[in-house]
């Protein structure tokens, strides 16, 4: 068979799950949930911003890289003008030898620079000198090209490195629009660089012109001024678009260079013309959305060149283009393990209450349906919650016992201070049982066996209460039978000492007579007198032996079978004396270890010498002290033994402490003597009982018990008396 | 000292005294009587007879009683007691040797056979 214990029964009845939805359980889970995924949802605009703000930061950084790498180019190209207009404001004539001079080595260290020009101001009218001027300048095939009859003439006149643009020496730049135009713009602003538009400066090369209008100057005697605005030429730069940007970027490329694509646009006459574009701008899908873009502006002179700027497809991406989706994917999944983990808390505490509920609940059934009383009290017995079955045993209800005191209960006042004494000397949570007469509520009396637990740390007793009235009524009535049992067989053996005792003696003298009888009676037959007188005394003894033999006859009953006599019960003769000790000690085995009993002996006739069964004596001496102090917590007994030689018997008296139930007895048990057995049920702490047993006792060894008391508030006195012993 | 042809009865019954008393001195014997056992005592105390015979109940001392004391005398245990009672039952023979008598003599006595009984008991 399968055995559980009262836990696990409990645990294992139908148990009650949480349901997520239980919302008045649940919310603190949900309460997690929500703020777990509002939280979420701030990191991931914070990783979303802070990853943005990154993104910007280094796109800004690849772009101004550019733009600086941009400007730098330019301002490269604007320093050699600045230096050729340092060159002309100086001198008097800048000859062909000093132009190419100066011009020889930026033409040689910046690949985008096609040309650095000197381009004079020629009108129709000075157009012949100016060739023959040219040709003396040792450009001996000199023409200004494309010919033609024009009111204004740009011809290239002076034109580095030479032997690369040797065809372009005499081109006119008047027939080309946009330089005319920038010439103009130069002649206008003088002493400013301008800058055309970007277009083919030569038929297969996208470019434009950087220049600055050189003054007329006028040489007088002393010093050489410039005087008004009068152009006298420009110097100019011829710079390749592609050369320009790509020795700039491409070949000075930095590792930001890769995230970014970037065009640059002319917006001359209001058309957007792409002038240059970085190399990974191939590389760019049609339907791509750059991450970041940006519109810059490039100075270059005069005119602004719009650099428009975007992030490549894989700018920002990888681990840090994820990291926003990474932080919210854990915030979520962490929003959720915290619901799942207080959900789990809270579907276990509730399960917890549910249990420590349904225990409760259980338990209350069982303290509620038992016989027994179950009782809660404080340290000083006030009961503080008590079970339903205290009405079924002391008849009141649970709330009229909650104003009052278990010590109300009881029926004895010594009993009040027996549990007061074992509850303060009781340990803590360690039970005891108490035994105790109990009153109802009607009057009625029942024995109630408490089991009582003291809880200092609590204050409080913790009690079950069994009735026991049955129980101890039964336990009554046996201990009332034994004691019955015992007087009778006391009774019994009493008589059957006697019986023994009278055979005996009977035996005795029966053969006594008899040898009398017998023994003359043989005499005679044989004719052993030696004379008639003493034949005569031999007649007559047997006769007075007859007679004696005919008088015990008459005091014979029959006896069937043999008389066994029970122990040995002959007289000794003994010192009392010699008894005092055992009689003590059979006194102190009896009695409880809390009374005492005081016994005061008169030396003189303590030797008293009797003739008495010792054991037996002992016992009557004994149980006569127990009687004379029976209920008595501490008595006092004096003891006098004297020696009566007239009466020829040993008296003990024995005189106690008054006390008034004993005194009380006494009287009873004298009255119901010849009916002792059935007096018993109203006999108390055993006093009819002991005295009944010393006397049955005292008559088995032929002596006597008188028992009386002095008075009202007197002593009590007994007299045992038994045979003395003679001699010494 | 007595002589020691002397034999000591103890007997509370005259009859029976006087019985003891005929056979013994008709056998030759000198017969010393006590009716009570103290008396008898202090006679065994100060003297040696050949045989005590005694009685079980007297009036001041058991036969046991004087039995006892006389075995305390230096001569005591040298002299043999009868114990001639009249409680004759089976177990009582037992008990008088257990007491210390020399021998046991139920009562009604057999005169015929009296005096044998007391010559074999006798040293």
């Amino acid at each position: 068979m399968n055995t559980s214990s009262y836990d696990s029964v409990v645990k294992s009845a139908a148990p009650q799950k949480t349901s997520i939805f239980q919302i008045s359980k649940t919310y603190p889970a949900f309460l997690t949930l929500i703020i777990g995924l509002v939280l979420s949802f701030f990191v991931w605009k914070f990783v979303t911003k802070t990853v943005e703000s990154d993104r910007a930061t280094a796109f800004d950084k690849a772009t101004s890289s550019v733009m600086t790498r941009l400007d730098a180019a330019y301002d490269r190209q604007y320093q050699i003008l600045n230096s050729f207009d340092g060159l002309y404001k100086n001198s008097v004539q800048v000859v062909r030898g000093v132009f190419e001079l100066y011009g020889a080595i930026p033409t040689s260290t910046y690949s985008s620079l096609l040309s650095v020009s000197y381009v004079p101001h020629v009108t129709n009218k000075e157009r012949d000198e100016f060739v023959y001027y040219a040709m003396s300048e040792r450009y001996y095939d000199y023409k200004i090209t494309p010919p033609g009859d024009r009111e204004l003439y740009y011809p290239v006149e002076y034109i580095v490195p030479l032997r690369r643009n040797a065809h372009r020496s005499g081109f006119d730049f008047a027939t080309q629009q946009q330089a005319f135009e920038t010439m103009k713009r130069a002649q206008s602003d003088m002493g400013k660089v301008v800058a055309s538009e970007f277009y083919n400066v030569r038929p297969d090369t996208l470019g434009f012109l950087m220049m600055f209008a050189v003054k007329k100057k006028v040489v007088d005697s002393f010093a050489v001024e410039l005087k008004g605005n009068k152009i006298e030429g420009v110097v100019m730069l011829e710079l390749s678009s592609d050369g320009f940007f790509t020795t700039t970027i491409t070949d000075n490329p930095v590792p930001t260079d890769t995230s970014i694509f970037f065009a640059c646009y002319d917006n001359a006459s209001g058309s957007k013309k792409k002038i240059f574009a970085s190399a990974n701008s191939s590389k760019m899908a049609q339907d791509f959305t750059p991450l970041i873009t940006e519109t810059r502006t490039l100075k270059i002179a005069d005119r602004e060149i719009t650099v428009e700027f975007a992030t490549v497809p894989s700018f920002g991406q990888g681990f840090q283009g994820r990291l926003p989706f990474f932080s919210l994917l854990g915030g979520v999944l962490i929003s959720f393990v915290g619901f799942a983990f207080i959900f789990s808390i809270v579907t276990a505490r509730g399960r917890a209450l549910d249990l420590a509920e349904r225990m409760t609940r259980s338990q209350r059934r069982i303290v509620e349906s038992s016989q027994d009383i179950i009782a809660v009290m404080d340290i000083q017995g006030g009961w503080k919650s008590v079970s339903p079955a205290v009405k079924k045993t002391l008849d009141y209800s649970e709330n009229e016992l909650l104003t009052k005191n278990i010590l109300d209960t009881f029926l004895h006042p010594d009993d009040k201070e027996r549990l007061k004494s074992a509850l303060a000397s009781s340990k803590d949570d360690v039970g005891f049982t108490f035994e105790v007469q109990s009153g109802t509520k009607t009057g009625e009396m029942r024995w109630i066996s408490w089991h009582l637990t003291v809880s200092r740390a609590d204050g409080l007793i913790y009690a079950i209460g069994r009735d026991i009235t049955l129980q101890k009524t039964s336990e009554e009535q046996a201990k009332l039978h034994n004691k019955q049992v015992q007087l009778a067989e006391l009774s019994a053996l009493e008589a059957n000492d006697f019986k023994a005792k009278f055979m005996r003696e009977l035996s005795h003298n029966l053969r006594d007579a008899l040898t009398g009888t017998m023994g003359f009676l043989q005499l005679l037959a044989v004719k052993g007198y030696e004379s008639p007188e003493e034949e005569e005394t031999f007649i007559e003894t047997a006769e007075n032996s007859s007679e004696q033999l005919y008088t015990y006859v008459t005091d014979i009953t029959d006896v069937a079978g043999e008389v066994i006599v029970q122990g040995d019960t002959s007289p000794v003769k003994v010192r009392y004396s010699e008894m005092m000790q055992d009689i003590e000690k059979s006194v102190y085995s009896e009695i409880p270890s809390e009374k005492k009993i005081t016994l005061n002996i008169e030396q003189d006739g303590v030797n008293t010498a009797m003739l008495v069964n010792k054991n037996i004596f002992i016992d009557v001496v004994a149980k006569t002290f127990l009687a004379l102090s029976g209920g008595m917590k501490s008595t006092e007994l004096f003891i006098t033994v004297r020696g009566n030689s007239y009466e020829k018997v040993a008296e003990v008296e024995i005189l106690s402490s008054p006390d008034a139930n004993v005194a009380r007895l006494i009287q009873l048990f004298k009255q119901e003597s010849a009916n002792l057995i059935d007096a018993l049920p109203q006999d108390e702490h055993d006093i009819m009982y002991n005295l009944g047993l010393v006397s049955s006792m005292l008559r088995r060894l032929g002596g006597s018990l008188m028992i009386d008391s002095l008075g009202d508030g007197e002593q009590n006195v007994a007299m045992i008396t038994v045979p003395l012993a003679r001699g010494k | 000292m007595a002589d020691a042809n002397t034999i000591c009865v103890i007997e509370d019954n005259l009859s029976i005294r006087k019985l003891y008393g005929i056979l013994l001195k008709k056998a030759g014997f000198n017969v010393v009587e006590f009716e009570e056992g103290e008396p008898a005592v202090e006679w065994l105390e100060n003297n040696h007879p050949l045989l005590v015979i005694c009685d079980d109940i007297l009036p001041d001392l058991t036969g046991t009683e004087i039995l006892k004391k006389f075995r305390t005398f230096p001569h005591g245990n040298d002299t043999p007691v009868i114990a001639i009672t009249g409680h004759a039952h089976a177990s009582d023979r037992e008990r008088y040797l257990e007491h210390g008598f020399d021998d046991y003599i139920a009562k009604p006595i057999n005169t015929a056979t009296f005096v044998e009984q007391i010559r074999r008991i006798i040293p």
